[in-house]
């Protein structure tokens, strides 16, 4: 409940008022809508579990334990969107015997609502993960991978718009480059665009032709390199470009304690969130609209699947 | 709630709102984390959509292969875990390639789980700790490029090797470097085996793109799960090495 308190806190101490505990119901009927994004990331076909083995992660994640969390903050919210960042596949025998239909399946039933393409979800081969898509029945976001002279042209989209409540929000995916990372052989002919180029482009045309409140991207990219700090990165992403307001990320399997907020190219925030591997956390992030007026962020909670 | 009382605060919040415009919404971010214990209910349906995928896997996946003595973790630059894993895979290349090698390596991103855990190792646990079809080739390389690598090595930050190598990690070069107790020589050419992945110039090892290089189609995970099946039974319990075979210099 702290989010709801913080709202009001925050309206209350901008008047120089004390802040209290207030019920949240003084803003139902107001011109507030909150959207709520669940992500996950880095998957990693962990269907089940961690066993309990005594190893590090025993007992945590587990998709079918991630749905009826989910569904609990969908009874309780009503504009939800859930996404994924990429690296769906491998890591588990699920995906060595049946090259991630289950995973697919699952996500499906969890009504994901978008995707983004990790490099290992191009370990089956570019021909396997277009094999796949079928058992997925949301859309696979990616607009920095040129797939026209593969099998996968046409299978994918650079973005899509959800709109909730009346608030639009356009949603872009970027992927990490494959040359160095994934053999050739399984990307084939896939061509990789420079991301940050690519989401300033995208980002604009959602906010400017396609008149998107909050734009949304969904990066492989990893969070930050400490070792290599020229390596393309959510962190440069947001300070780079102009019209992100809310980075979900992968790749680096970063555990987050809060998002990291950076500042983009013209002052404004971006909001960096990533939310583990495996499963064992689904992330959350509440944003509050008022009509005509850019949403914030102001309350963002990291839940564990333990 | 008191109409009343709300009326006041919603005045309160749109007049706060109004006047402070953007400011109400710093991304002042207020987070908090819900840990959800174990007792946490499953979803009956999936379940039923998983199990048959399961109970497919589990008939193969959980014959116990090996009795782990101790939990092994995998670290940079050294680790029990890792010596263990290239070790084997340089037992495992001399017998397939019938020739003598001087060493092997595993890319540090190709042992995937944090740590192999105490007790029974199943075939399962095998294909969580090598999840990917690699293959297991035998490279000959010329001292260059022999540096090269033991560099890209050290610039990761070390990786997983046998115990016929060792080095030490200065910066991001290679220094001390001893094969088979002998000093590292440019002038020599050496021979590695190492995942496929690698070879083909994978984790920015481009350069091994063009060594001279012998392959064969047997998958790594099978070769660790064959190497550890074709133990005698008074050879199931695994054997660790902790030697630390790479050390980063610090001054």
């Amino acid at each position: 409940m702290r989010r709801r308190d913080f709202i009001v806190r925050t309206t209350l101490s901008g008047l120089g008022l004390a802040s209290g505990s207030i019920p949240f119901s003084v803003l139902d009927d107001h011109d507030i809508t909150r959207l709520t994004i669940l992500h996950t990331n880095d998957v990693h076909s962990r269907v089940e579990p961690f066993p309990m083995d005594g190893s590090r992660n025993e007992g945590q994640g587990g998709v079918s334990r991630r749905a009826t969390l989910v569904e609990r903050i969908r009874n309780s919210e009503d504009n939800v969107l859930l996404f994924d960042c990429g690296d769906i596949f491998q890591g588990t025998p699920y995906f060595n015997f049946f090259g991630g239909e289950l995973e697919l399946k699952l996500m499906s039933e969890l009504k994901y609502d978008a995707c983004t393409i990790g490099n290992h979800d191009f370990d089956g081969g570019i021909d396997g993960l277009h094999d796949q898509m079928p058992n997925a029945n949301f859309p696979f976001l990616i607009a920095n991978y040129d797939f026209e002279n593969t099998i996968l042209k046409d299978k994918t989209k650079p973005y899509k718009i959800f709109v909730q409540n009346g608030i639009r929000v356009g949603v872009f995916g970027l992927g990490i480059e494959l040359a160095g990372l994934v053999p050739k052989a399984l990307y084939k002919e896939t061509q990789y665009h420079d991301p940050i180029e690519v989401g300033n482009k995208i980002s604009k045309q959602l906010r400017y032709d396609e008149k998107c409140d909050f734009v949304i991207c969904l990066s492989h990219l990893g969070y930050k390199y400490r070792n290599d700090k020229e390596k393309v990165s959510d962190v440069h992403l947001a300070e780079n470009t102009e019209e992100i307001d809310m980075i979900l990320g992968g790749h680096t399997h970063t555990f987050m304690s809060e998002p990291d907020i950076r500042t983009n190219k013209k002052g404004e925030e971006v909001v960096i969130n990533q939310a583990g591997w495996a499963g064992i956390m689904l992330g959350r992030l509440d944003v509050f609209f008022e009509k005509n007026k850019k949403g914030k962020c102001v309350s963002c909670k990291n839940t564990y699947v333990v | 709630m008191n109409r009343q009382i709300k009326n006041v605060l919603l005045f309160i919040l749109l007049v706060s709102t109004a006047s402070c415009s953007k400011q109400v919404y710093t991304a002042d971010v207020d987070t908090s984390y819900y840990r959800i214990n174990y007792k946490n209910k499953s979803d009956k349906d999936l379940d039923k959509l998983i199990a048959p995928y399961k109970s497919q896997l589990d008939a193969q996946m959980n014959e116990v292969i090996a009795i782990n003595p101790e939990e092994m973790s995998k670290s940079r630059p050294s680790s029990v875990l890792g010596n263990w894993f290239s070790d084997a895979l340089l037992e495992e290349a001399i017998r397939i390639y019938g020739v003598d090698i001087d060493m092997s390596m595993q890319n540090y991103g190709g042992i995937r789980i944090p740590s192999l855990s105490k007790g029974d190792v199943t075939v399962g646990k095998i294909y969580e700790l090598m999840p990917f079809d690699n293959k297991l080739v035998l490279l000959e390389l010329d001292g260059p490029t022999t540096k090269k690598l033991f560099d890209r090595i050290a610039a990761k930050g070390g990786w997983p090797i046998s115990h016929t190598l060792s080095m030490d990690i200065d910066g991001e070069k290679a220094t001390n470097i001893k094969i088979k107790g002998e000093d590292f020589d440019i002038n020599k050419t050496y021979t590695v085996a190492l995942a496929d992945y690698v070879a083909d110039g994978g984790d920015d090892c481009f350069f091994l793109a063009d060594g001279k290089r012998t392959d064969n189609d047997l998958l790594i995970r099978d070769i660790i799960i064959d190497h550890l099946k074709n133990k005698s039974d008074s050879e199931k319990v695994i054997v660790q090495d902790k030697t630390i075979r790479i050390k980063t210099l610090k001054y």
